[in-house]
């Protein structure tokens, strides 16, 4: 590695002009005022499917994992790139700014579809294209008619199946979801990075090489690993080429500007790309630029939804101490280059057809940058200057993207939480916070070893991950308030009047006591659980040959030493790659509350049948019934017998998945945390026992009480989600919602900091975020008050629920509140 | 003396248990409001707890017509004259029968008898949330001083099981009856309404004599801390003159008013309770002090 040695290493002025220059506006607000607009206006990029398609072409007599090796560097070497103004990170998610690509190895016929339909102008709600750009789509889709990911698992599975699935799925009953899953690619897991940084290319490619050395092929395997290897090492040299090209550009760029300052940057740029991801980085801004490498090195190939970007104040730090100690850079600087990351991040991208739209959270990709936590050998706190510099960018810059998560801990430092508080009371819900030690027993549980558990990080929401060791993810949404719909009908689903389940028993005749129902929910449940992991273990391994997640091996272990792609087999671990994301356990829980205390019990408030007609009703003419029920006690207020009820759903979940095998060893997982899909979920869902209507929402998150439920205050909702045991859980959502009032003072925020300290420290809660309610939400909540019946606000020196409070002190707050922030 | 069995069932009238109180005392706590206050602030904010007895509010913007307490009270108090909901409270006996029934869940009782640990079961429910945040309990009301053996016994019963206490009370009485309650909090907070005693009696229907009094007498235990709290009600003790006496009294007891004394601005939380009362005398109407002129009021704090 002689080349790294004599490299001239950028040495960006101390302080001073940068500062200056972004005094008013910050450096990423600069640039974010540009995009934001971009983002309602900007068409489709075919650019990645056109080069993709060429290359296949191109490529179409070698294997696969070759195949996409030569695409992916093709990809990297064609694709148009651009340096912004102001910007200082070099790399891009698209071809043009604020741009989808378009992903035809995913799945393609769908923009057929979508393009036949609308034409260049695009559906008006969703992207465009430009001028004769869905005629190139169509062109593109033809070519992967039978070879794009979804079609060729489609083909695999046969038509009958297509048609089940397509019943039981996203558009048809929504019981569970095989449809969505083919077009959100797989990630969810959290590749080791920083091996990027601290070996760079060239220490990959040198293990490849390795194995290709001794290499002897004997078998079948060994063909794949020998074509694994091969197409991987075109990724990785595709990605010295992508950087090399940006050098060029900045060169480029840098002599025609007449700024100094500008000019200047843009040749440090340019020495940073000659040197990253090649060579090991010594700089920060060659680590940061390495990572970004890293992650669009992935992107380029399998599109990183859910994939979290690590412990990101941690794996750069060594070469920010060396900067700092070198008197090369300042922290200005340092905040300035996370901002323009941020700025980057937000440049990614959806695209998908209309089915995936209610189920998922605005334009979140879940990328999740990790701060805080202890160190993985001592144990001790790990906070440094970054993990405050990644804060401090995120209040510049206005972005909602990346998300950053807090890793909690006894001997958290305290300033570090204290400004972490500070930023939730702004208003922008995150950063989340997480506690290590429920991870880390979690994670010890499943066979890690202590370093390995201190070292987790989180991928998508909210799963507690290590870096490096899993594959990409393969999760199944389900209902669960939708198989109770389907067990109070004896398998009948009621919207589209068919026959969907296993006939567990008729309600009114067979299900005489709360212990039948169970045992019919829990037979139910199993079906289901049956169906849906076959598809989903079919659906992983057939992937393999469309859509491999080639370069997400490079950053885990053992993948290159195995020959095997990450989900084929190559992750060192295997647990906690599949799993269920189960939705509507609050509205589960209360339901059955109603049922064991209020139905099943001696003096039931109505008989079984009057139940039933009034929930196929949607409770019309049994407003009484309806009424009654609402008053029993539900989830979320402290009350054991209701918290209880939760417990039993989610033990009933577990018991079930963890019998049924996941790929390449271990079993099933149980991952409460429902992303965007109880909205979806809801609206192919009737009415259930515990007063919900039908087709509304269920329930969010996997342990905040069901919208409007807790009227108890934040105490006893912490209380209750306490209540539920999460050990065994993978990943638990909690949401909560404040007045920014209620964090304005350091007294307020103190408090807040205790109620995270109890439900980590005390009851072992794995995740816990904050809303911070706005002005509008109260504006709403003035229109809609029986919606918003747990809102708190605090008042004066005290708090009140927003229905107790006269419209004069409604409309007071709302003036009051605007000069909160 | 202990915390005796007796203790544990003594029982007192409580209006309500405020889970998350964040600013009656430090941290996290649970303040406990007991009924009856021998005061009559013409601003009263919980114009609910003036009386010892229960008494039932509705919340006419709840209310969705459903027509259940018309047919299920017994002593056939509420009806409809005009399309509108009247509730004649002379012929109410608050036995309750409305409460549960009303699906608009527009009305409720105030004020119920509890036993010492059933309130302190309430109490320990967030018991992490206190040790976490140094808060504890806190009693308010009302005023605890209509009920002193209630107060003490949940004072004492908080004590047994470590929490922090806070105890509210406006030392209307003589020494003899406030001392042996005060004694047992570790933290009070105190009201001073107004320092010139006809503007007192007059805005309170009470001498501020004895409240005076038994202010030197807490701070001079030496164990509390005292934090007295002055409520700023427009026109009538908000001016620089009232405040300025106010803050002579903390520093003429040897504390520093920066610490020991806090200015609550005005705020119409309780108006709206005057109407779920059906409220006939006279009502507070103020509008809140500007921000400008409570931070002018608050700078006089700082010697």
């Amino acid at each position: 590695m002689s080349d790294s040695a004599t490299a001239t290493k950028p040495a960006p002025a101390k302080g001073g002009t940068y500062a200056e220059k972004y005094a008013e506006k910050s450096r990423g607000t600069v640039m974010w005022d540009r995009f934001n607009p971009l983002r309602y206006t900007q068409t489709i990029s075919l650019c990645r499917a056109q080069i993709l398609t060429d290359a296949y072409k191109e490529f179409e007599g070698y294997h696969v994992f070759h195949k996409r090796g030569l695409a992916i560097r093709k990809i990297l070497n064609e694709i148009p790139i651009r340096i912004d103004d102001d910007m200082l990170l070099a790399g891009d998610f698209a071809a043009r700014p604020m741009a989808p690509e378009f992903h035809p190895d995913l799945a393609a016929t769908w923009i057929r579809d979508y393009a036949e339909k609308y034409g260049d102008k695009g559906s008006g709600a969703f992207f465009g294209f430009e001028p004769g750009g869905a005629e190139q789509a169509i062109e593109i889709a033809n070519y992967w008619n039978e070879i794009g990911g979804k079609e060729a698992w489609q083909l695999f599975q046969g038509p009958e199946e297509v048609a089940f699935e397509h019943k039981i799925g996203e558009a048809g009953a929504w019981i569970i979801n095989t449809v969505s899953e083919m077009f959100a690619e797989k990630a969810w897991n959290v590749p080791d990075l920083s091996r990027l940084v601290t070996r760079g290319v060239r220490g990959l490619v040198a293990d490849i090489d390795e194995q290709l050395e001794n290499f002897v092929m004997l078998t079948d395997d060994d063909y794949r690993a020998h074509e694994f290897w091969v197409g991987l090492k075109e990724m990785l040299l595709g990605g010295i080429d992508y950087a090399h090209r940006y050098a060029a550009l900045a060169r480029e760029l840098a002599e025609k500007e007449s700024d100094a300052q500008r000019k200047r940057e843009l040749l440090d740029m340019a020495a940073v790309c000659d040197r990253v991801p090649e060579y090991p980085a010594e700089t920060f801004q060659e680590a940061l630029q390495s990572t970004f490498f890293g992650i669009l090195m992935v992107y380029w190939d399998t599109r990183t939804y859910g994939m979290g970007y690590g412990r990101v104040d941690q794996y750069m730090y060594p070469q920010y101490k060396a900067d700092i100690e070198a008197g090369r850079i300042d922290d200005e600087y340092v905040i300035q280059l996370l901002e323009c990351f941020r700025v980057k991040v937000m440049g990614k991208r959806q695209f998908w057809p209309d089915v995936m739209t209610p189920n998922l959270s605005g334009e979140s990709h879940f990328h999740n940058c990790v701060i805080g936590g202890v160190d993985p050998k001592t144990g001790l706190d790990a906070t440094n200057e970054l993990s405050f510099a990644w804060l401090e960018a995120a209040v510049r810059v206005k972005t909602t993207h990346p998300t950053l998560s807090v890793r909690w801990h006894t001997q958290i430092n305290k300033k570090f939480l204290e400004r972490a508080i500070e930023v939730v009371s702004l208003g922008r819900g995150f950063p989340a916070f997480f506690n290590d030690e429920a991870a880390q027993n979690y994670l010890l549980s499943r066979g890690y070893t202590m370093e390995e558990a201190r070292s987790h990080a989180y991928g998508g929401c909210v799963l507690h991950t290590v870096p490096g060791k899993t594959s990409s993810i393969w999760p199944l949404v389900m209902n669960f308030g939708k198989l109770m719909e389907l067990t109070l009908h004896n398998g009948w689903n009621p919207m589209t009047k068919e026959q969907l389940g296993p006939k567990t028993g008729d309600f009114v005749k067979d299900l005489d006591t709360f212990e039948k129902f169970m045992d019919a929910y829990t037979e139910q449940c199993t079906y289901w659980a049956k169906v849906g992991s076959a598809s989903g273990r079919a659906c992983r391994i057939q992937h393999l040959d469309t859509f491999p997640d080639i370069m997400m091996s490079a950053f885990t272990d053992d993948c290159i030493k195995r020959g095997k792609v990450t989900s084929g087999g190559g992750a060192i671990h295997n647990d906690n790659t599949m799993y269920i994301v189960p939705v509507g356990i609050q509205d589960v829980g209360n339901a059955l509350y109603t049922l064991k205390y209020a139905i099943y019990n001696d003096e039931p408030i109505s008989d079984r049948e009057t139940l039933l007609k009034a929930m196929d009703t949607n409770w019309e003419g049994y407003d009484d019934l309806r009424a009654k029920i609402t008053a029993l006690p539900k989830y979320g207020n402290d009350i054991a017998e209701v918290d209880d009820m939760v417990n039993l759903g989610y033990d009933m979940i577990k018991g079930i998945w963890y019998q049924i095998p996941a790929a390449y060893g271990s079993h099933y997982e149980v991952a409460p945390h429902s992303i965007g899909f109880h909205g979806g979920t809801g609206v192919k869902c009737g009415a259930l026992p515990n007063g919900r209507e039908a087709y509304t929402s269920m329930s969010d998150g996997a342990v905040s009480p069901t919208q409007g439920d807790d009227v108890s205050g934040p105490t006893a909702t912490i209380n209750s989600a306490g209540h539920i045991d999460q050990s065994e859980l993978y990943g638990v959502l909690f949401n909560m919602r404040f007045s920014p009032a209620a964090l304005k003072t350091p007294a307020g925020r103190a408090n807040l900091a205790a109620l995270i300290r109890t439900y980590f420290s005390d009851y072992k809660g794995k995740h816990i975020q904050f809303n911070v309610i706005s002005r509008e939400d109260m504006i709403a909540a003035k229109k809609e008050p029986e919606k918003h019946r747990d809102l708190i606000v605090r008042v004066a020196g005290y708090s009140a629920y927003w229905t107790d409070l006269p419209e004069s002190i409604r409309d007071e707050l709302i003036a009051r509140s605007e000069n909160e922030f | 003396m202990s915390y005796t069995k007796e203790m544990q069932e003594t029982v007192g009238q409580v209006f309500n248990i405020q889970r998350f109180s964040t600013h009656d005392g430090p941290g996290i706590r649970t303040t406990v409001f007991l009924k009856g206050c021998p005061l009559r602030c013409f601003w009263c904010q919980n114009p609910e707890s003036q009386s010892l007895e229960p008494v039932i509010l509705v919340n006419r913007e709840k209310c969705n017509g459903c027509g259940g307490c018309i047919m299920f009270c017994p002593n056939k108090a509420n009806s409809v004259v005009d399309g509108q909901l009247v509730f004649d409270r002379s012929k109410c006996n608050v036995c309750g029968e409305c409460i549960s029934i009303c699906r608009g869940q527009a009305r409720r009782i105030e004020g119920a008898p509890w036993t010492v640990e059933d309130v302190l079961a309430e109490v320990d429910k967030d018991a992490p949330m206190y040790f976490n945040s140094g808060g504890g309990m806190t009693i308010s009301g009302g005023d605890c001083e209509m009920q002193p053996e209630f107060t003490i016994a949940l004072l004492k019963g908080a004590q047994e099981r470590g929490y922090h206490t806070a105890l509210e009370i406006t030392g209307v009485y003589t020494w003899d009856r406030v001392k042996p309650i005060v004694e047992e909090a570790d933290y009070i907070l105190y009201d001073l309404k107004q320092m010139d005693d006809e503007k007192h009696k007059a805005g309170t229907g009470v001498s501020n004599k004895n409240i005076l009094e038994n202010a030197k007498n807490i701070v001079a235990l030496g164990d509390k801390f005292v934090l007295f709290r002055m409520p700023l009600i427009p026109g009538y003790n908000d001016s620089k003159e009232d405040v300025q006496a106010v803050v002579d009294f903390v520093r003429s007891l040897g504390l520093d008013p920066e610490k020991h004394l806090e200015l609550l601005a005005y705020n119409t939380l309780g108006e709206g309770k005057y109407d779920h009362m059906d409220w006939e005398g006279e009502r507070p109407k103020y509008a809140r002090q500007s921000q400008d002129y409570i931070d002018e009021l608050n700078a006089m704090l700082v010697a």
